[in-house]
Parts: structure tokens; sequence; C-alpha cells
């Protein structure tokens, strides 16, 4: 446990020692890179005369208005209105080598074009407006056989600006292609292709980025994506060498695409980091939007002043709001000790130490010759930025995870519960169902058993009780039983098997009677329809009435007759038991057996007709079944 | 004098046992044999007596009624046996029934019913009820349906169109009837089919014993 601790303290230290370790590796690549160049295999010409003359005809046998200039010839301390220079340099050899010979121009602003021995070698493309601008890149010729002669030659270089004063020759050189198209080809990588797998990238990042705010509307990608892509368009200047726009319009939109994007890294940083600073957001605003009228102003006035102004006013504006930028997030980490701010910070650190070297370029610290360095910082960015969204997701994907986890184990834990608190239920409704049914086989028992057994003791204990009285009390009794019984048989379909079952067991009795039976059951609704406790009340009802025609009627025939009547808005189960005895009499229709009968149907809603003649009488049970 | 059946009967409840004796003592066609108040004696009773009718409570104190029923078949005595039960539930009665009896009493009948019961079953007629018709016939299709058989492979189409109508509640009259027969021949053909029951159930039985090896066939 301890170990991993360990581990996950010091993999940060680590990262933060892997980041300065870049930061300066970065810094020594970028330094050795830009001062390669070749050393004494090659003529270096840093030494001739320069003629400043807007001529276009290559200048020969003319001496006049020639001085003598070193080079690197800065044009905006040497000739800051200028828009093209001529240069002359002599060259004495002593035996001209049979290699092929070549001409290697590290830096020549805007752009150039070279003769040897009055002959044209070659440029960087067209001289007259609009000039295509090399200002970033090398230029390599290769020199005929033959027009290197020996004892003495004549170099003559033509270059031109767009904007006045913004020329530069640095020292070039002179040697074998096989030696010098090294040094060419490795500046050339740095100066463009470098450069455009950058922009590339950037344009990638970018997108990609605001396809995420797009999807995600968290305004850090929009911020980021916004900044990268300004950052990119930055680099068209360095990139395009015939320019779509009239060149005072692309140098300020070379000014203000670094500008804006510089001024994003404030909302950024303080989406970051959380901020809400007003004034500051709304103040960068208005700096940028002043600042780019202005420039917008000078460019369609004067080149010069768009430099000047471009150059020591809106990029120290720049320097000074990325430093603030730079600012913030150092407290930032210092406050917070987080690993992703610190990870920015160096990144940043790395950028704001390339823009205040080309802050330095821009503004004469440094010799312009040195290039700038600013577009080489975006791949730590975008590197830096990719890792903390690399982690981010990774971050999300392990705690959605976790979090899945947990939902599952809590889904888990309340699907025991409600298994528990189902089988709570079910118990408790088993109890219920239980003890409901309990309490009808009570009152059931107490109807039919116990009032008999009350009934045949009372006749016991009265005046003079016949055997055969006590006898058919108890008959009774037994009889109920018996209903109760098979009211309690769960296999039993309809009422008619019930009603059957019935007279199963009177027949003995009807038979010793001399009563001949007519029984017509339709189909009858199944016992479950009318429910076990209502199915016993029919049945008592019909023992009740049978068993007083049994008893009283002396009757010959007796039938029962059993259907349902179709009604609204409940059907009825009619049941009718006709005897041909001699009728009830008034004192029967007050006797116990009959009372009971409608009080029981009462009970359960039903409704008892009796008709009574001598030779007909008519039990009609009416019955609506739910 | 032509031979009177003799009657067994087995009965604890003492007033029970009572009535039974006398009902039957009194009938002119009927003579009673003995009596027993539990199991041992009445085992004892019917080896010796050997009565053309044993009368059996089901619940006795020493023993259960059906295990004398199983005597029968065991000592091949021609003796017919009925059960006495008070309620004449299917359960208790497709007990005895499967144990050998083809016939039972309720307790509470009359005197002539009770004498009438067992002429009956004496001239071959069995007593069913429309509920234990039901039970037999549903049995029988239930399992038939299992095994995947045609009912009749256990009772003939008329047997089990006679259940099915007793089960309906009809008459043995009203049966006899509708199908065109006497209704002697219906209670014959309800004691052909207690018979069957218990012929299975017996066959079950030993094929039951024989499974859980309680049982070994001497093969010559």
């Amino acid at each position: 446990m301890s170990g991993s601790r360990v581990s996950l303290s010091v993999l940060p230290r680590l990262g933060a020692w892997f980041m300065l370790a870049i930061l300066l590796l970065s810094w020594a690549v970028l330094l050795y890179l830009h001062h390669r160049l070749p050393g004494s295999g090659a003529i270096e010409f840093d030494k001739g005369k320069r003629y400043i003359s807007v001529q276009t005809r290559l200048p020969t046998g003319q001496e006049q208005g020639w001085e003598a200039v070193s080079l690197t010839d800065d044009w905006w301390e040497s000739a800051p209105q200028e828009k093209q220079i001529w240069y002359r340099f002599e060259l004495d050899l002593v035996v001209p080598s049979d290699r092929l010979w070549a001409i290697y121009l590290p830096r020549a602003a805007v752009n150039a074009s070279v003769w040897l021995n009055g002959e044209l070698l070659g440029g960087g493309g067209r001289m007259q407006e609009p000039i295509s601008i090399n200002w970033t890149r090398p230029l390599y010729l290769m020199i005929p056989n033959g027009l290197l002669k020996p004892g003495s030659n004549e170099l003559t270089i033509q270059l031109v600006s767009d904007l006045a004063g913004n020329g530069l020759l640095r020292a070039f050189y002179l040697g074998s292609d096989e030696l010098l198209s090294t040094y060419y080809r490795w500046r050339y990588f740095i100066d463009v292709t470098a450069v455009e797998m950058i922009t590339i990238f950037m344009v990638v990042m970018s997108l990609f980025m605001g396809a995420l705010w797009w999807l995600r509307r968290d305004s850090l990608y929009g911020w980021f994506s916004v900044m990268v892509m300004l950052w990119a368009l930055h680099h068209l200047p360095l990139l395009i060498t015939t320019v779509p726009l009239p060149s005072g319009l692309w140098w300020w939109f070379w000014y203000m695409t670094i500008g804006w994007a510089i001024i994003c890294t404030v909302y950024f940083t303080h989406t970051v980091l959380n901020l809400n600073i007003r004034w500051i957001q709304r103040g960068v605003f208005i700096a940028g939007v002043t600042g780019s009228i202005i420039l917008a102003v000078a460019a369609a006035i004067d080149g010069y002043w768009l430099r000047v102004l471009g150059n020591h006013v809106w990029d120290t504006m720049v320097l000074l709001i990325g430093t603030y930028s730079i600012y913030k997030i150092f407290t930032g980490w210092h406050y917070e000790q987080d690993m992703d701010i610190r990870w920015l910070l160096m990144s940043g650190l790395l950028t704001f130490s390339f823009g205040v070297h080309d802050w330095l370029v821009l503004n004469s610290w440094i010799a312009r010759d040195d290039g700038l360095y600013i577009q080489y910082s975006p791949p730590l960015i975008l590197l830096v930025f990719g890792w903390i969204l690399l982690m981010r997701f990774v971050g999300a994907l392990t705690f959605a995870e976790a979090l899945n986890r947990d939902l599952e184990a809590r889904v888990q834990q309340q699907v025991e519960a409600v298994k528990l608190q189902h089988q709570q239920i079910r118990e408790l409704e088993q109890q219920q169902l239980l003890a409901s049914e309990r309490e009808r086989m009570m009152r059931d028992m107490h109807d039919g058993l116990g009032g008999h057994l009350v009934s045949t003791i009372s006749l016991i204990e009265g005046a003079r009780p016949t055997m055969d009285d006590i006898n058919q009390a108890l008959h009774e009794a037994l009889d109920d039983l018996r209903l109760v019984v098979n009211s309690l048989d769960p296999d039993q379909g309809d009422l008619s098997i019930a009603l059957s079952d019935m007279r199963y067991r009177l027949e003995p009795r009807l038979k010793a009677a001399g009563i001949q039976v007519k029984w017509n059951s339709a189909e009858l609704p199944e016992l479950k329809q009318i429910g076990p406790g209502r199915v016993l009340q029919i049945l008592r009802i019909i023992q009740e009435g049978i068993t007083n025609i049994i008893k009283h009627s002396q009757c010959e025939v007796m039938s029962l007759e059993a259907m349902v009547k179709v009604s609204n808005p409940h059907n009825q189960l009619v049941i009718t038991i006709e005897d041909n005895g001699h009728g009830i009499t008034d004192s029967d229709h007050n006797g116990k057996g009959i009372q009971n009968m409608h009080k029981r149907a009462d009970r359960m809603g039903a409704t008892i007709t009796i008709k009574s003649k001598p030779g007909l009488t008519r039990i009609t049970l009416g019955c609506p079944i739910p | 004098m032509e031979k009177l059946p003799t009657i067994l009967v087995v009965e604890d409840d003492s007033p029970t046992r009572q009535r039974l004796c006398k009902i039957i003592s009194e009938h002119p066609s009927l003579h009673l044999a003995g009596y027993a108040a539990n199991f041992f004696d009445g085992l004892e009773k019917l080896c010796e007596i050997r009565p053309t009718v044993l009368l059996t409570d089901l619940g006795l104190p020493d023993g259960n009624g059906l295990d004398l029923i199983h005597a029968i078949q065991q000592y091949e005595l021609e003796t017919e046996s009925m059960v006495i039960t008070v309620f004449g539930d299917e359960r208790h009665v497709l007990k005895a029934i499967e144990a050998g009896a083809t016939g039972y009493l309720l307790k509470d009948s009359d005197g002539e019913s009770i004498a009438e019961s067992i002429l009956q079953l004496l001239a071959g007629g069995s007593p069913i009820s429309p509920a234990i018709a039901r039970h037999v016939l549903r049995r029988v299709t239930a399992e038939a349906t299992q095994d995947n058989n045609e009912p009749e492979t256990l009772l003939t189409a008329r047997e089990l169109e006679v259940l099915s109508l007793l089960g309906k509640g009809l008459s043995y009259t009203e049966v006899a009837d509708t199908l065109q027969m006497s209704s002697g021949t219906v209670t014959t053909h309800v004691k052909h089919i207690y018979r069957k029951l218990a012929v299975r159930s017996r066959g079950e039985a030993v094929f039951e014993a024989l499974q859980r090896g309680l049982l070994k066939i001497d093969r010559p």
C-alpha cells in the first residue's frame, strides 16, 4: 500500500523534471539548428557592396552609388524606407573545382534573385508586386558548370521587400553542392516542413477541440479551439509565398492572429482556473479591438508604420497579456498544486520564453537573422493539453465504471430488499387469507352445526321429546356438516355438480319417503365465480327446502330446476323447487326453517319467493351473480 | 334353506357397532357372523370366519382398516369388503377402493339403506357418489394423458360413459335409461371399475416395492 503511494507521489515529480527537460531540449535543438552553418568547407560572403535603386535591370558596368556593406544587412537599421537594394560581391577563385557548385542563402528577406557573372542563377519567385514572400525560407541555387571561372567572378543579388524597410540579407555561402545541400535541406525542414506539420497538427486539434466544445458545451474546449486555430492562421504568412491579400492587410492579419490567440489564452486560463475577473476580460478585449483598429489604419496608410506599431506596441501588449496568463497559471498551480495546471504551466513557460525571444528580435534587441521561434511551441502545448484530455477521459471512464459498479451493487441491494418485502407481503397475505378462511369456517360452523346442536339440546331439555325428533335434529346437523365439507372441496367444478352431490346424498331419504325426483340443472356458473361462502348458503337453502319437502309435504313428485337468467347489471341464478304436496300453511311460513331460508338469502343479497297452494308449492331462489 | 351371507363388522365406536350389528342381525337376508372393536381382533375373526362381507371402519385404534382389506387379498379370501365412513368423501373412499374395497357405507344411513347397500354389493353392484365418479374419471384420464395412452386402456368405453354420467349427478336409473341398460348393470359396471382400480393399484404397489428393493421375486 505504501509502495503504491510512493510511486504515485513520485510520478508527478518525475513528470515535472521531464517537462523541464523537454523545455531545455527544445531550446537546445532550436538554437543548434538555427545556428548550424557550413564551416570551413564553404566560402562565406559577409562583405560586399550595395546599391539602393528601384531599377529592375541588372546594374552592370555602373560604379556610382555603390556603398560598402557587411552582412547581415538588416534594412530596419540600414534602409528603413527602401523596397529594393542591389548587392554585389567579388570572388577570386584560384582553380575552379570540377564538382557541382552551389550558393546557399540561409536568409534573404523578403525575396531575392541571384546573378553570377551576369547570368541569372534564379531566385525565390516574383520580384514585382505582388512579391513572393520568402522571408523565412532559405534560398539554394546550383551553379551550372563552366559559369564559375578561375580568377575574378562577380555575384549580384537583387533583394526586394513588400513593405518598406523589411528586407534582410544574411551572410551566405558558396561551396560544393554536396556540402551545402545538407545544410539547406536541414534549414528548409526547420523553416518550412516542420512549421507545415505543426500547422496541420494545430488545425486538426483545433477542429477536434471545437467538436468537443460543440458536443460538451464546455467553454474550456471552445477557447482552446479558437486559440489554436488563430495561432495556426498566424503561421500562414510563414508558409504562403504567393500572398492572396494586399501586403498591408496580409501583415495586419499576421499581427492579429497571434494577438488574438494570446488574448484567448486569458479567457482559456480564466476558464481553467475557474476565475471570473470581468474587468480583465473586458479590458483585454477592448485593448485588442482598439489595437486592431489602430493597426488596420496604419496598414492602410503605410507599411512602415504598421511594422513599427505592430512590433513595438501591439506585440508588446500581446507579450504583457501572455505574461498575465502565465502568471495566473503559475499562481493557480502554486495554490492548487494541480498536476494538469503544472503541465500547462510548463508548456506555457516554453511558449512564453519563445515569445520573449521573438519580442526581443522584433524590437531589435536580438539580431533579426536569428529568426522567430514561437511557431515551434504549439506542439508541446497541444501534447500537454491532449495528455490532460486523455487523463480526464481515463478518469471519467474509471469514475463511470466505479459508479456503475456502485450502482449495480445498490440495485442488487434494492432487489434483495424488494424480494424480502415481497416475501413478507406474501406471508402476510397468506396469513390474512388463512385468517379470513378460518373466520368463514367458524361462521359456517356456528351458523349450521352449532345452531342445530343447540336446537337439539333445547329439544332434549324441553317437554317430552320424541326419539324421532332428536334423530331428525341430529340428521340435520350432520347434513349441514356435509354441506360445509362439500363447500370446501376444491375439486368441484360448477354449482350443478355441487347440487347433484346433494341430491345423491338426499336420494335415499327421498326414496324412503316415496318421492319421485325430477332434476333439471342446466350449465351453471363455476363455484369460484360465486364464491365458497355463497355456494354454502345456496346449498343450505336448497337442502332446507328439500328436507322440508321430505318432512312435511307428503308429496309424490318433487322437481328441481336450476338455470341462469341473463339480465342487467348482474345475471341471475334462479333455482326453483316444486312439489305436489298439500302446501305450506301460514304457521309453516313463520316456522324456523322458512325464516332461516329468508335470513340466509337476505345475507347474500338474494331473494326467496314462496308460492303455495294445495297440490303445488313452488320456492324460487334468485341470486345475482357478480 | 339357502345359506345366508355372513357379515363381519369391525368398528371401534361401540354405538355405531351396536347399531350396525342390530341392523344386520335383524335383517332376514343377512347373517351377522361376528364383530370386532380393533384391528387384531378383526384380523383374527376375518381369517377364522371367512365372512361373505367385511364391514370395516378405517381408523381403528391399533391399525388401519385398509390393512384388513389388504389381508383379504393376501389370504386369498373370497370376502367382499366395504368401508364405513362418516362423509363418504372421495379421498377416504378412493383409498379403500384401491386397497380392494368394493363398496362403502355412510355411518348415519338408516337401517334400510345399510342393508340394501350390502345386498346390492352381494348382487354384484357397487355404490358410487357423483364426486367419487368424477374423481375416478379424472384420475384415469390424467394418467392416460400422462402415459400418452387412450383412457380405454384401463377402463372400457362403456365404463367411462357410466362414470361420466354418474359424475354429472344422474341417478342409477337415469344413467340406465340414458345408456339403455338395467340399473343393475350400472352398479355392476361400477364394481368392475373398482376392481380394476384395485388391481392396478396392487400392480403399482408391487412395482414400487420391487423398485425399492422391498420385494424379491425368486426366479426358477
